[in-house]
């Protein structure tokens, strides 16, 4: 680790020279915004989740607000489709330093593995497979450890690069689904996915979102993440990417605390790019006032505290 | 626009519709109440709401209308499903809206010229008033549709406008001037200059993309200044879903926009050109892109 960039960190092999990575879903289809993002401080960024074939999604409403930093979501995987989108992947990854991790979805594992395979090959840095969206099919893979198992098994030997694992909270018990990701193969967790939820209109006594049920994100599940990212980490030996609710430079410090070895960003961006500029400042001025040299001297120092009771 | 903190607005405000006024053969406009927890909305001319039509979609809509009570109203086109569907509502059947979204038009000193190309009229409804209140003697509004029967608002405009602040033109001739709004800007340009004298002249249009771009032409020929509103498909109306992003400068027309000004359109490669659709696939507009 070089002491003048105490912000960079390795990920299965991957090195970002910051933590800060978007998450999947947001913002990710336009080359040019990918760049700019890298500019205001994201060390990589994630896709869209791409399918096999092009998909519409569910119609609008599809993001709503619920105040409190607080948001739900049933976009329902819309995507381009892998062919159609590839030559955006090659696009985005033209922008040096930046890490490209395209995260890939389908109908059973050979989909999985076929979208994963020619995403590697327009230019991926990193596969993340999307077995956790709670408002689409795909739901039903990430909460059983078997089914985890084939799929990921499936993807890790379609492709040769990195292989990240997108997990849901939506389960009884995250760490078995972990555990058996990792002996599948996987390169890295991704933890959380949103939070299955649900908003009604009180006026017309019908479920705002076209599809009703949808996955919340945003300030209110940090807690979620950050619990799920601390139990799993005491679990696994593969890195974790902690994701869900970070809006600031102390929300990025306790997921690394709790175990997480980079992050990534979604709903925050409803406040721009700046947002990310002011995170990544914030985390080298803490570092500098604490005399740290690397941001992953802190991953899951809070595991000191044992006599705290963190399971269920 | 970058927000202090989340506006309790991004959830669907559920609210009866009060009235129905049939503008043209194709519009209506539709006023709401939209005093959320007891705030009247503050909007900007050229701003947007998302309009939920429950069951069936949620669209976004130029607000055309304010009143003081806090009731706003938004003039549709019948142009698709969701249009379609919003046309058949009634007086008190119940739509959602969530808003105000986006950057308006900022109105400037010196001489305005206001432009409107057919559904396009509903968001330059509100600047106009408002350049009225501000230098009424430095206006010209110029509107334009393919007939007359479409031509929105005319009677209101040519009320609270003197003869000499506007210009009316129709693809077809059948009321005004023919042809489109670019050739009525450049044949009165010469006129327009003399009369704003030393003042610089801003240009606000709303209409379809092509007249738009080919406004920015007129604009930048003339080295006069523009601000135009786009529309570009979008799910989450506050800068998430990036549907709306219109390359290379990775603005979104719901935050950014819809509202752009010279110096940005000149730097943007999609204007006039490419769109993304309900799957973030980009296609060029003349493309019959399904």
């Amino acid at each position: 680790m070089k002491l003048n960039k105490p912000l960079n960190v390795s990920i299965a092999g991957l090195e970002f020279n910051s933590p800060l990575i978007l998450a999947s879903g947001i913002l990710g289809v336009s080359p040019p915004t990918m760049h700019i993002l890298a500019d205001y401080g994201m060390g990589g960024i994630t896709t869209k989740s791409i399918g096999p074939v092009k998909r519409k999604g569910y119609p609008n409403p599809s993001i709503i607000g619920l105040g409190n930093d607080t948001f739900l979501n049933a976009v329902g995987l819309a995507n381009p489709g892998i062919e159609r989108f590839s030559h955006e992947i090659t696009e985005i990854k033209k922008k040096e330093g930046l890490v490209v991790i395209v995260s890939v979805f389908g109908d059973n594992s050979n989909d999985f593995a076929r979208t994963a395979s020619l995403a590697e090959k327009a230019g991926a840095d990193a596969i993340e497979i999307n077995i956790s969206c709670p408002h689409a099919e795909v739901s039903s893979i990430g909460v059983d450890p078997k089914i985890t198992f084939e799929y990921v098994r499936a993807v890790k030997k379609a492709i040769h690069c990195p292989l990240f694992v997108k997990l849901t909270p939506n389960v009884t018990d995250i760490v078995k689904i972990g555990m058996s990701a990792e002996k599948a193969g996987a390169d890295a967790l991704v933890a959380i996915n949103t939070v299955s939820g649900l908003a009604i209109d009180i006026n017309t006594h019908r479920p705002i979102l076209a599809h009703g049920i949808g996955g919340l994100s945003g300030r209110a599940i940090k807690p979620i993440g950050v619990r799920h990212v601390f139990n799993l980490s005491k679990a696994v030996s593969i890195p974790i990417i902690g994701c869900g609710g970070i809006f600031n430079y102390e929300d990025v410090l306790e997921y690394f605390l709790a175990g997480a070895s980079a992050v990534q960003l979604g709903s925050c961006l409803y406040y721009g790019y700046d947002i990310i500029t002011q995170i990544r400042d914030n985390l080298i001025r803490y570092l500098e006032t604490r005399k740290l040299d690397s941001i992953s001297q802190l991953t899951g120092l809070a595991h000191h505290y044992k006599e705290i009771g963190f399971d269920d | 626009m970058t927000k202090n903190e989340q506006s309790i607005t991004d959830k669907p405000f559920t609210t009866e519709i009060k009235s129905v006024v049939q503008e043209t053969p194709l519009m209506k406009t539709y006023y709401v109440s939209f005093v959320v927890q007891g705030k009247i909305p503050s909007v900007i001319p050229g701003q947007f709401i998302l309009v939920w039509i429950p069951g069936i979609d949620e669209i976004p809509m130029a607000i055309s209308h304010v009143l003081d009570n806090g009731d706003i109203g938004f003039t549709v086109k019948d142009v698709g499903e969701a249009t379609h569907a919003l046309h058949k509502m009634k007086i008190g059947d119940l739509i959602g809206i969530r808003g105000p979204y986006g950057n308006g038009y900022q109105l400037k000193d010196g001489f305005s010229i206001i432009i409107g190309g057919g559904i396009g009229i509903a968001s330059i409804r509100l600047l106009v008033q408002k350049a009225l209140q501000k230098n009424p003697n430095h206006l010209l509004v110029i509107v334009g549709a393919q007939t007359a029967k479409e031509l929105l608002y005319l009677e209101e405009l040519q009320e609270i406008l003197k003869p000499s602040q506007m210009l009316v033109c129709t693809d077809d001739g059948s009321h005004g001037n023919e042809g489109f709004v670019t050739m009525i800007l450049e044949k009165n340009l010469l006129h327009i200059k003399e009369k704003a004298g030393a003042n610089r002249i801003t240009v606000y249009a709303c209409g379809p993309e092509i007249m738009l771009t080919n406004l920015l032409k007129v604009c930048n020929t003339h080295k006069l200044e523009l601000e135009a509103s786009l529309e570009r498909f979008m799910r989450c109306g506050f800068g998430l879903c990036g549907l709306c992003v219109v390359d290379p400068l990775g603005i979104k027309i719901c935050q950014n926009g819809p509202v752009l000004n010279s110096a940005v359109l000149n730097e943007l490669d999609d204007f006039g050109k490419f769109h993304r659709d309900v799957t973030g696939e980009k296609y060029r507009i003349d493309s019959n892109h399904g």
